[in-house]
Order: structure tokens, then sequence, then C-alpha cells
């Protein structure tokens, strides 16, 4: 390794690693800005340009009023929520819409005038108050604008809290039970002795191997049955749990015994002649000992569970997760790219935080088992 | 006041042998070292007694008790390990308290207990502070402090100063000693590879090769009648030489002619058939002494000499090889030069296949001793 890593081509494997670093993390910037968009810029432009002042065509129909007293009008061409932006050009008809700066005064062709300020404000002098209403073409600069309305929208509205919460209570039970179910088998593999220890080690490792597509429809034919031959029901949170569980359990053993195995024999010696029963080993001396493996191995599963979708559709029906509630909002607000994107920086937002939190015990941990 | 007695004791591990045969009986407030070199089978044997491995055949007593199926925590044994073994996450004080927390005593005793421990070995400032930020000396107190907390009835060393550096090895040593005066009820066994901790500490040596027993003695006997070529060159420093010769006249004392045709006369009887076989003639390092013309054992020219100080080693090539030879004072003189070394004839042994011409007559009854 010393020769492929060694001085000369550090240059190439930095610029190697900066490329790789910017291709995966480029799609998620794009989504988090986009996710902070105004609907109609995302429409009109990419993400990258939302940083730089954007110019932006509109229409606006001066509605005729009944109420007006007088012939002359006024208000802004502009919505609230674009108070920022600058008229550049205006138009009255659609085949010339940029005819007149901002602050001329146009002619209409039916007679009166339109004046347009750079601020969107208007003044509409027309000789006939009932006319139906005037069309106002305009080109507008508009600054960076940002907004945190879709995250307003999606967390109110699209259902994404109640699929938040179901997800939650998927990945955090589907963690812990593989954790605590895998501390006792990894200790025995570890530190116990017992006739074929070794190939049950091998097993765990060998089970890893199973592609979880393949195993998936057995493994639900054979829940489904027991659940029936034991009157529940199958398509609850237990059923997933147990499922997660099943699929995280050969990783989790392997990485953890891995973890223990690096506690120095003499250390649990020492504790075994110091009267310590085995399950006072595990707890007072090997857990905390091997706390880095176990935070990796939470992290791991914690990110696969809450990332799945396919064991989540398979076994859990009538509630949605988070990934499963943006499949459908893929299919029910295609074209809203910032409603998609802020909900799936919702769902990307726990992982992420789970991720930083625990990022130094991961690499240790990995590491761990790998040098096994 | 607890005796240990191994009875055909053997430790197999699949189908190698780690222990073979092992015969010992250890007195009541006996420290016996173990020595021997590395995979002899030393470490094994400890562990045995700790009931960490399980004996493969033979009977293992402590008291009027048979331990072979007694587990760890229950034969009143503690342990200090070479690395120390020290729980790295907890405190000096807590490492101590451990085994009497385990054991569910008064909160008050286990303090107090503890105190007095850390007061006798010097620990008191570092009782908050966690292993690693203690220096390995600190760290071998505390786990004799460990050790000593549960008052065991057993006391077992595995290499304990092997991981120290020399200056603070000779300190540590001098420190178990002065814990074994103050407890001369506690049985020891003490493992090691290094021939002076084993000499210092040792009310008798243990000498083990092979998952056996070598010899069994007190460290001067040893020293003195070293019953194999074996135990001869692991006890003393440098090892003893050896000389080829042959047997020219056998009776009460021997003759031996060496290789340069001096005839050597020893002290020790032979048989008539004993003539003509080729034997070795041991001399240590320590009993060679520059001496003029006839009465000298080896001469050669002298090709390095290592000053000590004190003493001055000398490398000689003689006709039968290199001799290492130990004369007092600085004598870097004598580099290139010619050397005739002389010994005291009744400092000198006689082997034959490897085996001391002076245990010969008691056949393979090594267990003679037990």
């Amino acid at each position: 390794m010393a020769g492929i890593t060694g001085r000369r081509s550090r240059p190439i494997l930095h610029l190697l690693l900066a490329a790789m670093v910017l291709l995966w993390t480029l799609p998620t910037l794009g989504l988090f800005v986009t996710s902070f968009r105004a609907g109609d810029a995302v429409r009109v432009s990419g993400w990258w340009t939302a940083l730089a002042p954007a110019t932006q065509s509109g229409m606006v129909r001066i509605a005729g009023d009944d109420t007006a007293s007088g012939a002359v009008r006024s208000g802004s061409v502009l919505r609230p929520d674009q108070s920022g932006a600058r008229i550049t050009a205006f138009g009255v008809s659609s085949r010339d819409p940029d005819a007149f700066a901002a602050g001329q005064t146009a002619e209409l062709p039916l007679g009166g005038q339109l004046t347009l300020h750079a601020d969107g404000r208007y003044r509409l002098v027309t000789p006939d108050p009932a006319a139906s209403g005037q069309r106002v073409f305009f080109a507008a600069t508009m600054p960076p604008a940002f907004t945190f309305q879709n995250y307003f929208h999606v967390l109110s509205s699209e259902g994404l809290v109640g699929s938040l919460v179901n997800s939650a209570l998927v990945a955090v039970p589907s963690t812990l039970l593989p954790l605590t179910l895998a501390t006792f088998a990894a200790y025995a593999l570890a530190w116990m002795r017992f006739p074929g220890r070794a190939l049950l080690a091998v097993a765990t490792v060998a089970l890893m191997a199973v592609p979880l597509q393949m195993a998936l429809i057995p493994v639900l034919r054979f829940y489904n049955f027991a659940g029936q031959a034991l009157g529940l029901d199958t398509k609850s949170f237990l059923g997933i749990w147990l499922a997660h569980t099943g699929f995280g359990l050969p990783l989790a053993i392997h990485l953890l015994r891995a973890g223990m195995s690096a506690v120095p024999r003499e250390i649990i010696e020492a504790a075994r002649l110091d009267g310590a029963s085995e399950l006072r080993i595990l707890i007072g001396i090997v857990l905390p000992l091997s706390l880095p493996v176990l935070a990796a191995f939470a992290v791991f599963q914690f990110l696969w569970t809450w990332n799945d979708i396919m064991v989540a559709l398979v076994f859990l029906a009538p509630q949605e997760v988070l990934t499963a509630r943006l499949v459908n909002l893929m299919g029910s607000r295609g074209g809203e790219w910032e409603v998609l994107a802020a909900s799936t920086f919702v769902s990307l937002a726990v992982p992420l935080v789970v991720f930083f939190l625990f990022q130094r015990h991961v690499v240790r941990g990995a590491v761990a088992g790998i040098s096994t | 006041m607890t005796e240990i007695l191994f009875h055909h004791v053997s430790k197999l591990f699949g189908t190698s042998r780690a222990v073979t045969d092992f015969c010992l009986r250890i007195t009541p407030g006996e420290l016996i070292v173990v020595v021997g070199p590395s995979g002899c089978g030393k470490s094994t044997l400890l562990r045995l007694v700790a009931g960490l491995e399980e004996i493969t055949s033979g009977t293992l007593m402590m008291g009027s008790v048979r331990m072979n199926d007694v587990p760890a925590a229950q034969r009143g044994v503690a342990m200090v390990f070479q690395n120390y073994a020290l729980y790295p996450h907890m405190t000096v004080r807590d490492n101590l308290a451990f085994a009497l927390t385990i054991a569910r005593r008064p909160k008050p005793e286990i303090r107090a207990a503890v105190e007095r421990i850390a007061q006798t070995l010097d620990l008191t400032a570092c009782l908050d502070r966690l292993p690693g930020a203690l220096s390995g000396g600190q760290r071998q107190r505390v786990a004799i402090g460990r050790a000593m907390l549960r008052n065991p009835r057993v006391y077992l060393f595995d290499e304990p100063l092997s991981n120290l550096d020399p200056a603070l090895r000779v300190t540590t040593r001098t420190e178990i000693a002065r814990l074994k005066e103050r407890m001369p009820d506690a049985t020891m066994i003490y493992v090691t590879h290094d021939q002076v901790e084993a000499m210092t500490l040792a009310d008798r040596i243990v000498v083990m090769e092979q998952g056996a027993i070598r010899q069994v003695g007190t460290p001067l006997d040893l020293y003195a009648r070293p019953r194999t070529e074996f135990v001869a060159r692991f006890i003393g420093s440098p090892a003893m030489n050896l000389l080829p010769g042959t047997v020219v006249r056998t009776g009460p004392a021997t003759t031996v002619a060496l290789a340069q045709g001096a005839g050597v006369t020893v002290p020790i009887p032979t048989q008539p058939q004993d003539l003509g076989r080729a034997v070795r003639l041991g001399v240590r390092p320590e009993d060679l002494t520059p001496a003029g013309g006839c009465a000298s054992i080896v001469s050669g020219r002298v090709l390095r000499t290592e000053p000590l100080g004190d003493v001055t080693l000398l490398q000689v090539a003689g006709p039968e090889g290199t001799v290492m030879a130990r004369v007092p004072g600085t004598r870097t003189d004598l580099r290139h030069t010619d050397i005739a070394l002389a010994a005291d004839a009744s400092r000198l042994h006689l082997f034959q296949d490897g085996l001391s011409l002076l245990c010969r007559d008691k056949g393979a009854g090594l267990s003679a001793d037990h």
C-alpha cells in the first residue's frame, strides 16, 4: 500500500478524492438549494442560478372593477412576496411584451394610458371603467429569494409528519432490537467456550451474503403463516421490526464480535478471577470497551432502516413510512420539484444528524470490523 | 497457608502437549518461580492453577481440595498479568474495588480496604485517575494491589515485570520481594523467563522445557548442581561453557581429555565402562581465571573484551570453540592477546548426552524431588 499512496501520487489521489466528493455531494446541494426556492423560480431556472439575481417575465390582468369610482386605477403588478423585484420593461400586448422601459407611460390601443414604475406600482387611466381587464406584460429582475414556504407546506399538508413518525417508529426499534440481541450473541461467540462456536461464527458471516431481495418473500410467507396461526395482525410494526432485526443481525453479530474480540483476553480473565459473572463481564467490562463498534452498527442500521422502502412496503401496509410517502409524492406532485426537494430534505435531515453526531465512531468501528 | 499439589497434571491443546505429566508439591507460604524459554508451558501451568484453562488429566489440589473442576473465581487465587489487565474505563479506585464490589461487601469496608492497599503500594495520589494516565510501574502496582485486595490464598504472577524498563524492573522486583516478606503465609507462583528474577525471588525454582519439569531446586542448588545441560545453560549469565572431551580415566575422580590434549581431573565419580565416552565439560564464565601454564583448561586468543565496569567479559577462541570468561576489573588490555584460563576443579560439571554425570545414578527419576 505504501507504494500506491506514496508521496508522488498524492496530488492525483487528492484530485480524485475531491472529484468523488463533488460528484457525491453536488446533487444533495442542488436538492438543498431547490428546497428553499419558490416554485415559479424553480420552473424557470436551475438551482445554480439561485444565488444570482434572475430575470423573470410575467403577465398581470388589471381587472375591471365595478366599485371603482373613477377612471384611474392604481396598484402593483407584483405580489407581496415579490417585493424585492425591479421591473425592467413592460408592454401592453403579447406581440411586444417589453416595448416600454420602467417608468414610461404607454398609450393603450383602446385609449387610455398605463404607467408602470420599476417597483411594480402602476397607474392606469382608462376611458371605460367597466372594460374587461387590461393585460400588462413585464420583465422583472428578481433578487435571490429563499423561502421556508416549501417546508411549511410539506410539513403541514403533505402528510409528511405522520410518515416521519412512522419512520421513527420503524427505525428506532429496528436498530435497538438487533443491537441488543447481537450484543449477547457476539459476546458468546467472542468469549464463551462451547462446542460449535467457530461454526456458528462462520455461519453468521455467511448469512451476510444472502441478498434481502431473495429472502424477503419466503420470510413474508412464513411470517404471514405464523401470524395467522397465532391470530396476530400480520401488517403491524412488530412484523417490520422482526424483519429488520433478522436482516440486520448477521452484520451486527459479525461487527460486534470483531469489536469485542479486540478487548484484551487478560482483562476478561482478570474479571473472571475477580468473581464477575459472564453477564457482569459483558455489561461492566466488554460493553464499555466496545462502544465505538456498537455506535458504528447502530448508525449503519439506523440509516438502513430509515432509508428502506422495500421491507416497509412488504411488511407495513396501512402505515406509510417516509420513503413510501416520498414515492407517492413523486406521483401526485411530480412537477413540483420544490415540494419534492423539501420533502426529500426532511427525510434526509435525520440520517444526516445521526451521521454527523456519530461519525467518529462510525469510522473507528467500521475499521475495527474490517481489520479482523 | 495453602499447599498446592500437582499430581501428573497434563494439558493438551488439541494434540499438542503444553504441559506434560507435571508433578510438584508447593509448600504453604513458598514462592516458586517457574522459568523456561518461551513456549515451554510455564504460562499454561499458571492458567491451569488459576482455572482459566481446563486440566486435561491429572489432579490439582489446593489444601485438601481437588481443584480440577472448581471455577476460577472460587479457587481463592489472584493473578497479576504481564500487560497488567487493568480495566481501562475504570479509575484506579474502581479497579482495586472491583472484586469486593462484585462480592457485595459493604461500601465502607471496600473504601477502607482500597485506601489501605493504596497506602501500602504508594498509590493514594492516583486513586481517581484512569489506568491510561499511569506509568508502567504504577499500573503494575495497581495490578498487584488488585490481587492483594482479594486476600487470596495463592498469588499467581505471569511475567509481571516483562513490560517494564530495566530500572523499574529492579525496583518493582524489590517491592515484590518486600511484599512477600510481609505476607509469609501467601503461596506464590511466579512465572518469568528472566533468570535474575528467578534467582533473586525464588524459594525454589522450577525449570521447564517443552512442557515438562527439567529440574526443581533452590536457586543456588540449581546454580551449583544443574542436572542437565539445558538447566546449566539456562541458569547463570553468561551461559555456562560446554567443552567437548573424552573420558580417559574413571574412578572416584574422572579425568577428561579436551580437544587440545590437556587432561582435566574432575572430582565426579565414573564407572569403568565410561572409559572412552564422549562427554562435555561444563565451566561457568565466572569460574574461569587467567592462569599460567599447565594448570589451564582453555587457552586461546581473546577475540573481544566487553568491559562491564566491575568485571570484563572475554570472548576467547580456543580449540574447542568460543569460550566466555568473566574476569574481575577492567581488562580491555587483554584484547588480541593469548590467554590461558583455569578453574577450580570442584566447580566443574560433566555432562553425557545432556545429562549431568552427578545425577546419572538417579536415572530418569526426576520425581525424586517431589
